[in-house]
């Protein structure tokens, strides 16, 4: 099983980002609804003689020949005519502020003719594109009824974040050193912080899956008191690579600034680097600490554990949010691999000590940064028209 | 034959006696004795087995006594001395009893140190310093420190670095009787042998290296012409002889380094004996037979020789000669005695009772061994030990001093010589030694090479380790007054149990092992002590543990009775389970038969449904004979009728007769009346002149008109002029004769009204309107998005106040679409697609068949029992106003419906989005197509003109298209708006159409004469002045009231109310009693050349 752990642990690799690229593919294509196939109408597009659009100066606003016929056909109620011009236009090079007018206009002029269904979708189409518009005023007023009834949520994010780990050692057995102490048990002295990126996919509205690569540096020191005058240390620093893989139930309302959420999954942990260094500390004089060496071959190198959590993320609807989080971890193997260790017998000679066998509970409290790439929009109350 | 003595002493050095045997070291003997000559000191220095000490005794003593030295005189007083466990001591008695004084007053003046030991070689007589004969009688002394080495390898002389005072005085005492005796020229001489690689320990003392530093003396190597010399000569002078090939043979597989004169002299030893003590010449097959020699290189006959040999010997003994070897005769040897031991004991010790089994002559012997040997800085070195201490160690009533002894004799043994001191045959003194006789190894070689006391001594050393670490739990566990928290846990119980088991350490174990300097009485009763406190400690674990086992496996007892009573529970309540679900199977199947008698029933039912049809249809066909019947008497009454007006053709025929009469007699008064008529004419002529004049001046009052109106429509900063303006146009317009008011008058005053607030918009605070309806009183009944409905009154200054409700109705919210179908009536969808009607007066509120679609229009049957709704999926349902929740008939017309009209019963017009209009016929299902889809033209709404039998249908493009009820076929059409057409609807009251298109316009159709120009409510009455595009002033519902009066919700929540009757704004202009224009301002908006006069 060991063997095989990192064969393992790729594969899953594999299917996580194969299952969340496929149901982001899913979700990226809305239905493609045809949009007003009849025939076009042959009037010329009327000029517009307003002059002035939402407080624009109407040349500097268009910069586009089809973007103004289309508008100039809206403004003067040809609706029918301002849909057809609509799927003439290209969207891709336009300025934000021409794709706003674009689709304000494309929007009210699909719901003016009734086309209920074309006219919700491509208001969705909207949203996910400028997810954190706002409805103003000076909006037509069908554009404004069909995007009251809905709101955006992330739907893929990225989060960067730093963690204090609070560790609990859980003894399963402390071997007996070639020379005994005077304490039952070890103090084991903890210090740890991680550094975590997350990638955060959201398929439906409550639930979220995510990945998020985590570097855990760890630092202790075991103290055992030999005598009454002498102290063995055996002071170890490891650093964990590890991969959170979770899934995520948010509660996520429109109208609120922040978003709770629960979390439970696993996490694969690889050792990357151990070093410790032992030794005794004699008649209350500190000698010079000895070098660090390396015993990562006497590490479970692969392990993994299993957490739950809980996470209150403020401004989550905006393009930068932030969060704080607080999840227990409890590794499900010890942190040596017990075999190894005795296979190392000269260990046991040179540091007169044989490694407890434990594994470790974490308390990990979190803070970070999320930047929603893309969102979703989800629709209030039940609402949406049927293609017909 | 005769017996040779032995020239080779085995393990044992050389003795004087033996010198004669002593070969090879000719040369290094005489460069000790000239070291000796110059310096008064040699110090010897070489590996373990080198021969330090048979070099001195059997080299350098002989040398000298024969005379071969340069010296005061001519004899030698010698003695040597080992450190053993207190040099000064051993010094003192070697001292004593050579120069013949008392030992008491030797040691007593060694202490002293310093020049003690020369002030008593002075005072003894053997220093003659002149005289007669002074050579003869007086002798050189020579002083022997042989093995020095145990300065430093007795813990009693030397302990952590520092040696013992008796060391030190010693070792000053000896150095400084050499510098005296260099400095007085006396002749005194030291000599000592210490193994090198002790030499650097030797810094600890005072001026010592540098004495080493001048007289050192390192024992070389032998080399091969040597080694030959010490194999074959001693052979021959003892008067046996030594094969060639057999020399070969030793010499080659001679190793270099450690114990290679020790492994040679011991092997010699053997073949020596295996000769026939010397009789014959040592050879192979010798060596073979100490298991030095690989037989299968022997010749046949030697082979088979040794076979019949071999074949004799001991089946425990053949073991050592799987691998033959040089360095293996001495471990075949060491445990062939072993072996042997208790044989011996039996045979040869009469003095003693034999009270021991053969395995314990074997513990003897380990112990012993044990006890002989240590590890010090991880070299094996020897351990003096009495025999007192090893009986001691062993520790058992059937072992005394005396069986120990007889155990070990074979070991001591003259022929054997492994340990010291040596038994010889028959002196029982020698064999049974006292309990304070200190046993010693012959030398080390055997530690190295008797591969079972290598073995040995390596468990002593793990027993040592082991006591360590059990002594520091004994030690914490008294430090803490003997708290039960620090006894043994069971892992470490299971240790040192396993370990005391097999160590069984003792106090005298315990005594061997300690190193400190203490006396030795007192070591001893620190031992007993110490070992009281062991024993205590791993009795009070032991019983800890039991304790704490037995309450493990209650614990363990109890939880299986908990779990043995917990599965017997949940058993039961399975087996309670079980019985439960066989009921509950039983109850089912009792209710799937009482289903299926249902069914049967539900069946039967259905039959007399069919029945009840069938006798329906034979109803209906009874009523049609009764219509026949109906139909054959009504033309009876038509006969009878026809018959009546051939009466009344005959009355009238009568009646003309009478009227040509009278048309003569009036002719007569014509012609009377011509003449009058003749004078008419004149005035006439006169008239007709005077009406052009007046129509002239019409004319231009209503080109004056329609230029005021123009102007009334400009913005001016004193608004009321706007008023005035529109006020002289009506005036102008009256005195242009015109009793009607154009739609440029309307929109003129409607301007200078809404100007200065006399007509304007108004919210409903009641949240966003989707819709509304007015009643018969001409109130509004709204309901907002949020599902309330709300009534308003229309006060008579035209503002909209809300009606307070006692009882209010809500609507599910949030909505999506409301429609009123009567002003008590509204059908609505929520947003999630679910479909209610609301009666406000019958205060009942239905949920409409599920169709998970929005309703898009509603349209009530003309005797209000039934209505239809549409909804955005196409479906129509025609439903009972008594029984909303299921649908009567329903149709699916598979594309989008946008408006509905129930014309009559099972009449439905149904608007399609893409502008075909069809018409259902409900009652049998049928679809007739009134007007054919346009492919360039969606429809939106249409409106009934019911006056005219006409339904008007509004399309994108702004045509309203009429369409005869009558017989179904389309009728004119007319260009409403110039843009998409919203909303229609019509008043019966006026002849109102009234249209609303996306360019913020009304138009007020004139259904009485479509070719009069319509009125229109134009943008500025919708949205005001700051209009934009798509936003507020979009009209979402219109209405009439009975007066005529148009209400309008627009998108930005506004209730806008006109009158569609122009006159009554001029009525209100003129009610204001406005003041006329002035003449400059006539002058100014409309130019002198204009006059109102």
């Amino acid at each position: 099983m060991k063997k095989h752990f990192g064969d393992i642990l790729i594969l899953t690799l594999i299917i996580w980002t194969g299952a969340v690229g496929y149901a982001s593919a899913q979700n990226d294509s809305l239905p493609d609804i045809p949009l007003y196939d009849n025939a076009v109408s042959k009037d010329a597009p009327p000029s517009d003689t307003r002059g002035i659009i939402n407080g624009m100066s109407e040349v500097n606003f268009f910069g586009d020949d089809e973007l103004r016929n289309f508008y100039n056909y809206f403004a003067a109620g040809k609706y029918r005519e301002a849909v057809e011009s609509s799927k003439k236009i290209n969207t891709s090079k336009f300025s934000k502020n021409q794709t706003q007018v674009f689709y304000r206009y494309a929007v009210a002029a699909y719901k003016e003719m009734e086309f209920n269904a074309e006219a919700d979708s491509l208001a969705r189409r909207f949203l996910e594109k400028d997810p954190l518009y706002q409805p103003v005023g000076y909006d037509p007023s069908s554009f404004r009824e069909i995007l009251e009834n809905y709101y955006t949520i992330p739907k893929l994010s990225v989060w960067v974040s730093t963690a204090k780990n609070y560790i609990k050692t859980r003894l399963d057995t402390v071997y007996v050193t070639t020379i005994d102490t005077l304490q039952r048990e070890p103090d084991y002295d903890y210090n740890a912080f991680s550094v975590q990126v997350g990638f955060e996919y959201h398929p439906i509205r409550f639930l979220s899956i995510a990945v998020a690569p985590t570097l855990t540096f760890y630092d202790y020191t075991r103290s055992s008191r030999r005598h009454e005058w002498a102290t063995y240390y055996f002071k170890e620093k490891y650093s964990v690579l590890s991969l959170q893989l979770r899934v995520e139930a948010g509660w996520y309302r429109d109208n609120l600034f922040f978003a709770p959420s629960i979390y439970v999954g696993i996490q694969p942990k690889y050792v990357l680097r151990s070093r410790y260094v032992s030794y005794v500390e004699l008649h209350r004089l500190i000698e010079d600490e000895p070098d660090y060496k390396s015993n990562t071959d006497v590490k479970n190198q692969f392990n993994y554990a299993l957490f739950c959590g809980a996470r209150l993320c403020f401004n989550h609807k905006k393009r930068f949010s932030y969060f704080v989080e607080a999840s227990f971890s409890r590794d499900m193997l010890t942190i040596n691999d017990s075999g190894k260790k005795y296979e190392s017998t000269d260990a046991v000679f040179r540091d007169l000590y044989i490694n407890d066998a434990y594994r470790i509970e974490e308390i990990i409290v979190m803070a970070g940064i999320k930047v929603n790439l893309k969102y979703s929009t989800v629709a209030k109350n039940g609402y949406g028209y049927n293609h017909k | 034959m005769k017996t040779n003595i032995c020239p080779y002493p085995g393990l044992r050095p050389f003795a004087e006696e033996e010198a004669i045997f002593f070969k090879g070291r000719d040369l290094h003997i005489r460069q000790i004795v000239k070291m000796l000559e110059q310096n008064k000191l040699a110090f010897i220095t070489g590996a373990s087995g080198d021969g330090k000490s048979s070099m001195v005794y059997a080299g350098v003593v002989p040398y000298i006594r024969a005379g071969f030295s340069k010296a005061e005189f001519n004899s030698w007083l010698i003695f040597d001395f080992k450190p053993q466990r207190n040099p000064l001591e051993s010094l003192a008695r070697n001292a004593a009893e050579e120069m013949k004084v008392s030992y008491d007053d030797t040691l007593a003046e060694l202490r002293r140190g310093f020049s003690a030991l020369v002030d008593i070689y002075k005072k003894s007589g053997y220093y003659v310093k002149d005289g007669k004969d002074a050579a003869n009688r007086g002798k050189n002394l020579l002083i022997i420190a042989d093995q020095f080495e145990e300065v430093f390898t007795m813990a009693d002389n030397f302990r952590d670095g520092t040696p013992s005072p008796d060391s030190y005085t010693t070792v000053n005492l000896l150095l400084e009787t050499i510098r005296i005796s260099v400095e007085e020229r006396l002749p005194v001489y030291v000599i000592f042998t210490m193994r090198s690689d002790y030499i650097s320990q030797c810094t600890v003392f005072k001026d010592l290296p540098e004495f080493i530093a001048y007289s050192q003396f390192f024992v070389p190597q032998l080399k091969r012409t040597e080694i030959l010399q010490v194999i074959e000569q001693p052979a021959v002078l003892a008067g046996g002889s030594v094969s060639s090939r057999l020399t070969e043979v030793l010499i080659n597989n001679l190793n270099s380094g450690f114990d290679q004169l020790p492994v040679l002299q011991h092997a010699l030893n053997l073949l020596w004996k295996a000769a026939d003590n010397g009789n014959e010449t040592l050879d192979l097959i010798h060596l073979a037979k100490i298991a030095g020699f690989p037989k299968e290189m022997l010749s046949r006959n030697e082979l088979q020789e040794f076979n019949l040999w071999f074949a004799r010997l001991p089946e425990h003994q053949k073991k050592y000669y799987e691998k033959p070897d040089l360095n293996n005769v001495l471990n075949a040897h060491a445990g062939t005695l072993y072996e042997s031991a208790y044989d011996y004991y039996l045979n040869n010790a009469n003095w003693v009772q034999k009270t021991i089994t053969p395995e314990e002559s074997k513990l003897i012997i380990e112990t012993a061994f044990k006890s002989l040997t240590k590890t010090d800085d991880n070299r094996q070195v020897r351990n003096r030990c009495t025999i007192n201490e090893i009986t001691g160690i062993i520790n058992k009533p059937n072992i005394s001093n005396a069986t120990v002894c007889a155990v070990l004799n074979i070991f001591r043994a003259q022929e054997n010589t492994l340990l010291r001191p040596f038994s010889e045959p028959g002196n029982i003194e020698t064999q049974y030694l006292s309990g304070d006789t200190f046993l010693d190894i012959t030398h080390e070689a055997l530690i190295r090479n008797w591969k079972m006391l290598a073995a040995w001594n390596k468990e002593e050393l793990e027993n040592i380790k082991e006591y360590n670490d059990y002594n520091t739990q004994v030690q914490r566990w008294l430090d803490n007054g003997r708290s039960p928290e620090f006894l043994l846990s069971p892992g470490n119980y299971s240790i040192f149990s396993d370990w005391y088991e097999r160590c069984r350490p003792n106090q005298y174990w315990l005594l061997k092992n300690d190193n400190s300097q203490r006396p030795q009485k007192e070591k001893l009763q620190s031992a007993v002590s110490r070992m009281e406190k062991c024993d205590a400690y791993i009795q009070q674990s032991h019983e800890a543990i039991v304790a704490a086992e037995k309450a493990r496996r209650r614990k363990v007892l109890g939880t299986l009775i908990g779990m043995l009573v917990f599965i017997l529970m949940l058993s039961g309540l399975l087996i309670w389970a079980l019985s439960q679900k066989s009921e509950a199977d039983a109850q089912r199947e009792l209710a799937e038969g009482n289903a299926n008698a249902a069914k049967a029933a539900q069946a039967e039912a259905q039959k007399q449904a069919e029945a009840a049809l069938h006798a329906k249809e034979e109803a209906d066909k009874q009523r049609d004979r009764a219509d026949d019947e109906r139909k054959k008497a009504l033309e009876a009454k038509t006969e009878s009728d026809s018959a009546r007006h051939l009466a009344e053709l005959a009355q009238r025929e009568a009646d003309v007769m009478r009227d040509s009469a009278l048309h003569n007699a009036e002719f007569a008064y014509n012609q009377k009346l011509a003449a009058d008529s003749a004078r008419h004419e004149a005035e006439e002529q006169m008239e007709r002149a005077k009406q052009a004049s007046d129509s002239a001046a019409k004319l231009y009052y209503v080109a004056l008109c329609n230029t005021l109106a123009m102007k009334a429509k400009n913005s001016y900063e004193d608004k009321t002029l706007n008023l005035r303006l529109a006020n002289t146009a009506c005036q102008m317009n009256l005195k242009g004769g015109r009793n009607t008011i154009n739609a440029d008058l309307y929109d003129a005053m409607l301007f200078a009204l809404e100007q200065n607030g006399i007509v304007h918009g108004q919210p409903l605070q009641t949240g966003t309107l989707k819709s509304f309806a007015v009643d018969a009183d001409g109130r509004i009944i709204a309901i907002s998005s949020d599902g309330v409905v709300s009534k308003h009154n229309i006060l008579a200054n035209g503002n909209i106040v809300p009606v307070q409700i006692n009882e209010h109705f809500t609507a599910h919210a949030p909505l999506e679409k409301a429609v009123f179908v009567t002003p008590t009536l509204i059908a609505y969808s929520t947003k999630d697609r679910t479909s209610y009607v609301l009666d406000t007066y019958a205060k009942t509120h239905t949920h409409l068949p599920a169709h998970n679609d929005y309703i898009q229009a509603v349209s009530q049957s003309p005797d209000y029992k039934k209505f239809v709704v549409s909804y955005t999926n196409g479906v129509v349902d025609m439903l009972y106003m008594g029984s909303l929740d299921k649908p009567r008939a329903s149709h699916d017309f598979g594309t989008q419906i946008t408006d509905i009209y129930f014309r009559s019963d099972g009449e439905v017009y149904v608007l399609c989005h893409d502008g075909k209009l069809l018409k259902w016929n409900y009652n049998n299902d049928e679809v007739l197509t009134v007007l054919n889809s346009s492919a360039d033209k969606n429809a939106f709404k249409m409106a009934p003109i019911t006056d005219k039998n006409l339904l008007a249908i509004c399309y994108n493009d702004g045509v309203v298209q009429f369409v005869d009820m009558t017989n179904d076929t389309p009728g004119e059409k007319m260009a409403g708006a110039h843009s998409k057409l919203d909303n229609m609807v019509y008043d019966p009251h006026t002849g109102i159409l009234a249209l609303s298109s996306a360019d913020r316009r009304i138009a007020l159709i004139n259904t009485k004469d479509f070719k009069e120009k319509p009125l229109a409510i134009e943008e500025h009455s919708l949205s005001g002045m700051n209009a934009f595009v798509g936003g507020s002033g979009k009209v979402k519902c219109m209405g009439f009231n009975d007066k005529g009066v148009l209400f309008a919700l627009t998108d930005d929540n506004m209730m806008h109310l006109w009158d569609t009757d122009p006159v009554t704004y001029a009525r209100t202009l003129y009610a204001m009693q406005l003041e006329p224009l002035t003449q400059t301002e006539w002058d100014l908006i409309l130019g002198r050349e204009f006059s109102d006069k």
